[in-house]
């Protein structure tokens, strides 16, 4: 009996923990939620960003094999991936959410279109070209970033 | 010639135990997004490694039985039990964490996707604790494993910032953008992935293969004290480049061809090759020792004979358990759950669990039933108490810090 | 001798130094003076099981229980005859082949292990 009263508290426990994570994670109806949802996409783009950036450097200047590329480039695409599937999957909840979106999505859609520069970029000049660009991209998301993180959005 | 070949077994518990997929992930993420402000952590945790792994290197050399042999007769067998349960299923999560590992190093090198590698990969990771001889698969791996020197060379190659570097170890805490939830949440995790607990158990189980007895004693301390920081060398280098190219990008590492990164850039496709065979050796060593380590644990509760240098049919029920937790790697695996996500919780759950493995080496390293004046002296006392109580902290704070932190994300 | 802390759940080893399972129990007998003494050490699942108790244990020596089939003859009993010297393991003064075999390691080497190439070569 004692064996069974005590795995009942644990799994108690053990349930009410798992709510408890359950509506922390799913209680993301307010802007604070929001906004955090956009500083995790932002960082998500970002790394996606530099990851392509370094992986074009590192064919521009041939020293790596053409199947480590593309297992970085794959990587960095799937972040990038994940990240707007995350900002596509939550609406801003009022007027200050909205804005968040709206200075956050120009930046998703330049990064969508540097990166496939970069995939499809035939020569070395164009690789060193789309690596700046994103570059740049992900100059612009820390800004954004850093901006948001601090308060002055 | 002997004595060579069994300071061997440490390199190798360096090499594939000390670095594996736990501490490729643990340190290229925290390199990343903290510099090498924990540093010290590392530090701590090659430390903790040393003073438990000799403990029970000792308790090996002296008793002629295995750590976890002994753990029943003190526990007694319903809390060993538990404690089994908690450690075989850290050890199969860990060893689903490293098939995969060896997987994406193999996608790394081939374009061909991890999740086609893992079945091949654990049918030859299964003919090899199947066939091979233990002292073959021994220096194989262990030797090829010192190809993430590879990363020594890259760090030194790429120009780093000594002044910042050392700006970033001697203030530890969160740099601007982080905060300390998430501080603490990766020194746990880097904390757990140098005190995995299978090391200890292959650690031990690997001496009783080799017969060690108290001549060997020394050898035993040479391969703790000189192979155990030698594999966090190896683990702190993955922390440095990662933090000389990723942390000024203000990036975060989360995928196993990232972290290969500054070895390309570096030392360019030659600098790619010995990172990947480096990732391979380590990975595929280490899915070697979880394997066996599951089997070692198993039998040495329920007093079944074990051991790679048995007859398979003679350890009929120890190349069950092996096979078993082999099938249950790759259906972790199966699952689609990305490798370097497994193996972050797996850190984590292995911080839990760390109390489980620790505990009870503390205890028999003190019996004088088994280790006569060989017991812990003082200091080996001081130490253990303290990374007792270290462990237990850990393991309290991992999964509040855990949920509060979302898996580090902050 | 204190039973608790020097006999259950000591491994068990036989003359060659092959392992032959834990103290899972002992049996206790009386001697002409009507004192207890120890008769024989009890390996095997059912016997853990019953000690372990409660629905696991039940679940542990049921298994077992299943495996041993229709010629069930108990528990491995090692009499206390079969005793040799008593150290960090336990050290019997016969071979492991004249004990009964452990119903578990027999069904899974039968089964499964002795069917697989290479099952009887040493690595």
């Amino acid at each position: 009996m004692r064996t069974s009263r005590k795995l009942a508290v644990v799994a108690a426990v053990a349930v009410v923990f798992w709510a408890g994570l359950a509506v922390q994670l799913s209680r993301a109806d307010d802007f604070r939620a929001y906004h955090r949802t956009v500083v995790q996409v932002a960082q998500g783009a970002h790394d996606a960003a530099q990851t392509a950036k370094l992986t074009a450097q590192i064919k521009a200047g041939h020293r790596a094999t053409a199947a480590f590329t593309q297992a970085a480039f794959d990587d960095a695409a799937k972040a990038l991936a994940g990240a707007q599937k995350q900002f596509a999957g939550q609406a801003p909840p009022g007027e200050r959410g909205a804005r968040l979106r709206d200075r956050l999505a120009p930046l998703l859609a330049r990064e969508t279109t540097a990166f496939g520069d970069v995939l499809r970029a035939g020569d070395d000049a164009a690789l060193r070209a789309g690596a700046r660009e994103l570059d740049d991209v992900a100059r612009q998301l820390n800004d954004f970033i850093t901006g948001v993180l601090t308060g002055g959005n | 010639m002997k004595r060579f070949f069994s300071v061997a077994l440490g390199i190798l518990t360096a090499i594939g135990g000390f670095v594996d997929i736990g501490d490729i992930v643990a340190n290229a993420e925290t390199g990343a997004r903290f510099g090498i402000a924990h540093a010290w952590v590392l530090l701590v945790g090659v430390v903790g490694i040393c003073v438990y792994a000799e403990m029970s290197g000792r308790v090996t050399a002296v008793s002629g039985r295995p750590v976890f042999d002994l753990v029943r007769e003190r526990l007694g067998p319903r809390m060993a039990l538990a404690n089994l349960a908690g450690s075989v299923l850290v050890t199969v999560l860990t060893l689903g964490a490293e098939l995969g590992g060896v997987g994406l190093a193999l996608q790394l090198a081939t374009s061909v996707g991890y999740l086609l590698w893992v079945p091949v990969v654990a049918v030859v990771l299964w003919a090899a604790l199947w066939r091979a001889k233990f002292s073959v698969l021994e220096n194989v791996f262990g030797l090829t494993g010192l190809a993430l020197i590879v990363f020594v060379v890259a760090f030194l190659h790429l120009g780093p910032d000594p002044g910042q570097l050392w700006q970033q170890a001697a203030h530890p805490g969160p740099p601007q953008g982080e905060d300390w939830g998430t501080y603490w949440f990766f020194a746990i995790a880097l904390f757990a992935s140098a005190l995995t607990p299978y090391e200890v158990f292959f650690f031990s189980s690997g001496a009783v293969e080799e017969r060690w007895t108290a001549r060997d004693l020394i050898t035993s301390r040479i391969n703790v004290f000189v192979g155990f920081p030698l594999g966090g060398l190896l683990a702190f280098a993955l922390m440095l480049t990662s933090a000389t190219v990723f942390h000024p990008l203000a990036m975060s590492v989360d995928s196993l061809s990232q972290v290969a990164m500054p070895a390309v850039l570096a030392l360019g496709e030659l600098g790619l090759a010995a990172a990947l065979l480096g990732f391979f050796a380590a990975t595929f060593g280490a899915a070697m020792e979880t394997g066996l380590s599951a089997g070692y644990t198993v039998a040495q509760y329920f007093g079944w004979s074990w051991g790679k240098l048995r007859r398979p049919r003679e350890a009929a029920r120890f190349h069950t358990v092996v096979l078993g937790s082999i099938v249950a790697g790759v259906a972790i695996l199966m699952t689609t759950i990305d490798p370097i996500q497994l193996t972050e919780y797996t850190l984590i759950f292995s911080a839990v669990a760390l109390p489980l493995t620790y505990l009870p080496i503390l205890v028999v390293a003190n019996d004088r039933g088994y280790l006569g004046n060989r017991v812990n002296g003082r200091t080996a006392n001081a130490l253990g108490i303290i990374y007792l109580i270290v462990i237990v902290a850990a393991a309290v704070a991992a999964v509040p810090l855990m949920a509060t932190t979302r898996m580090g994300a902050g | 001798m204190l039973l608790g802390f020097d006999l259950l759940d000591r491994q068990i080893v036989d003359r060659d130094g092959q392992p032959v399972g834990k103290v899972d129990d002992v049996e206790l007998g009386y001697d002409a003076d009507g004192v207890p003494r120890i008769s024989a050490l009890l390996t095997g699942q059912r016997v853990l099981g019953r000690r372990i108790g409660g629905g696991l244990g039940r679940w542990i020596a049921g298994v077992a229980h299943r495996l041993a089939g229709p010629g069930d003859r108990g528990p491995v009993r090692i009499g206390i005859e079969q005793v040799g010297r008593i150290g960090s393991a336990i050290d019997l003064t016969v071979s492991r082949g004249d004990l009964p075999e452990p119903p578990l390691e027999t069904w899974l080497r039968e089964h499964l292990i002795g069917r697989i190439p290479g099952a009887g070569h040493e690595s």
